[in-house]
């Protein structure tokens, strides 16, 4: 009897103790953090939305170069000109919804995010942006990505809510596919294996055939197509192979044939950029690109709309 | 002899756990919580700063509240070390490397430029939980698997720093339960008291047979 009654009182004890959470050893877990999570993310484009469509509708480039930066920045900028010099009405406001932030774990800065997002919850209209930050005194800025459309975009591998760091493979093929992009933008060859029926991709093309100077004593135009160094291509490993986000630039390169003397003028929209006579003229668009190369099946390359990141006119 | 051992251990156990009982539901209080108390801390630095170290146990939720002197606002938040670090990155801050419950801090000067830090802590948007103004302001974060740490500073991010400084760790339940274990200690005594009088109730008496009239009146 009484030993029954010492051990009820010890289990009571027992009992009693385990009523309060008892505090657990923090697991090991893979140095570093999260750039962002989803709420830290979405709390950031809440705060880029209302700063960037009050940019947009005063063509503000202080205001718009808060929240920009790189490839992305420089394509604001231009259209601004672009608008200012043609009078034109500013886009209708927009806002990022369903807010997803991936990145790997970072020990120090800079660190970056890629975020997918839905404007105006339309599931016709996804978006991809890569999002990045000096230093814990500075913001986030989005440096590059777009709206895609309707694209089916594959599930990010996740670990402990990180994605994997990429491997040099997988940052391999990324390249090799932005590659093959580059030189579909540069010169309408479709690669094998790889869809590119991105309306962005082929509105691309449509305007290098049909919308360039077309005059006998200009020359054919020279397309040159990289991806823009102002922003690192960012790579995710995905469940079924690897993401790339990425930004190309496109140089178009027309000029006077060497017999015909004299300069000439840009007509157009676009002269608002290079209103001055020279002998050649670049065109410089901005591509957003979100390549998805899987381990097996056919590649895809997703195309945000492309700008103008700048027109310049050249003695040369 | 055994029944003797049995309640005396049960007496001795019953006072240890009606003794952690008591001090137990005196040290979290209805609140739950365990703290330091406030402690006035002046630093000519920017920040004070728990270690990460300091708290590498998930479960309980991490208490900071801190009232500034002379009027000023004050700062508390708690945010991943990663994030900190590179905040005070070149500015000596004062860390807080040790703690004893209910104590007094060990502090210890990290070296860098003793200057103020720019952009003002609240404007930070990775900061997991914050508050900051006038008075007493504090916070609680539950602390997980990430490493993080607890910082105090003035709300506009300038030196030198003057406060009263409270810490504290909040277990779900630790009151209840503390009165739980004071009332299974208590338990324990009664039983033991109870066994004790019934053991003297139940002690069988010894006959104590009357003695031949003649051996009182000697030898027949």
């Amino acid at each position: 009897m009484r030993i029954r009654v010492l051990v009820a009182a010890v289990s009571g004890c027992l009992v009693a103790a385990g009523c309060a959470a008892v505090p657990e050893a923090r697991p090991e877990l893979p140095d570093g953090k999260v750039a962002a999570t989803n709420e830290q993310a979405t709390r950031f484009f809440d705060r880029y939305d209302e700063t960037n469509n009050a940019a947009n509708a005063e063509r503000d480039a202080q205001s718009i170069a808060t929240i920009e930066t790189g490839p992305v920045l420089e394509a604001s900028l231009t259209g601004y000109e672009l608008a200012a010099a043609n009078d034109a009405e500013p886009p209708e406001a927009y806002y990022h919804t369903e807010i997803s932030a991936y990145s790997p774990r970072f020990t120090e800065y800079p660190m970056w995010f890629v975020a997918t997002a839905r404007i105006n919850n339309d599931p016709s209209r996804s978006a991809v942006l890569a999002v990045t930050r000096e230093s814990a005194s500075a913001e986030w800025v989005v440096e590059q990505g777009g709206v895609l459309g309707e694209a089916d975009l594959p599930e990010i591998s996740l670990d402990n809510d990180a994605t994997a760091e990429a491997t040099d493979e997988q940052a391999g093929r990324v390249v090799a596919l932005l590659a093959d992009a580059y030189g579909y933008l540069a010169g309408g060859d479709a690669p094998a294996g790889v869809d590119v029926s991105a309306e962005s991709l082929s509105s691309y093309r449509d305007w290098t055939e049909n919308s360039t100077i077309q005059l006998d004593e200009v020359t054919a135009p020279e397309i040159t197509c990289s991806t823009d160094g102002q922003a690192e291509v960012r790579v995710l490993p995905t469940t079924d192979g690897v993401l790339g986000v990425a930004t190309g630039r496109c140089v178009l390169r027309q000029a006077l044939r060497d017999d015909v003397p004299g300069e000439m003028t840009l007509g157009g929209e676009l002269s608002a950029l290079a209103p001055e006579a020279g002998r050649s003229v670049e065109f410089v668009s901005s591509h957003p690109l979100v390549v998805h190369a899987p381990d097996d099946g056919e590649a895809a390359i997703h195309a945000g709309g492309w700008r103008w990141a700048d027109v310049t006119m050249s003695a040369d | 002899m055994m029944r003797r051992f049995a309640r005396v251990f049960l007496l001795v156990i019953g006072s240890i756990v009606t003794l952690a009982g008591v001090s137990a539901a005196l040290l979290a209080g209805p609140d739950d919580t365990v703290t330091t108390g406030e402690r006035e801390l002046t630093s000519e630095t920017v920040a004070f700063v728990s270690s990460a170290s300091l708290f590498d146990f998930m479960g309980p939720s991490l208490h900071v509240a801190a009232t500034a002197d002379n009027g000023r606002d004050v700062f508390v938040g708690v945010a991943h070390e990663v994030d900190v670090t590179e905040y005070l990155s070149g500015v000596a801050h004062d860390q807080i490397a040790r703690l004893r419950f209910p104590a007094s801090y060990a502090l210890e000067r990290v070296d860098g430029a003793v200057t103020g830090v720019e952009p003002e802590p609240a404007s930070r948007d990775w900061w997991y939980v914050q508050a900051a103004g006038p008075d007493r302001q504090e916070v609680d974060y539950p602390l997980g698997a990430e490493p993080v740490n607890a910082v105090v500073m003035a709300a506009d991010g300038e030196t030198p720093l003057a406060v009263s400084l409270e810490l504290g760790l909040q277990f779900d339940d630790l009151f209840v339960t503390a009165l739980v274990v004071l009332a299974v200690g208590l338990g324990l005594i009664l039983v033991a008291i109870f066994a004790l009088r019934r053991r003297r109730r139940t002690r069988p008496r010894t006959a104590q047979p009357a003695a031949p009239a003649r051996q009182a009146g000697g030898r027949p």
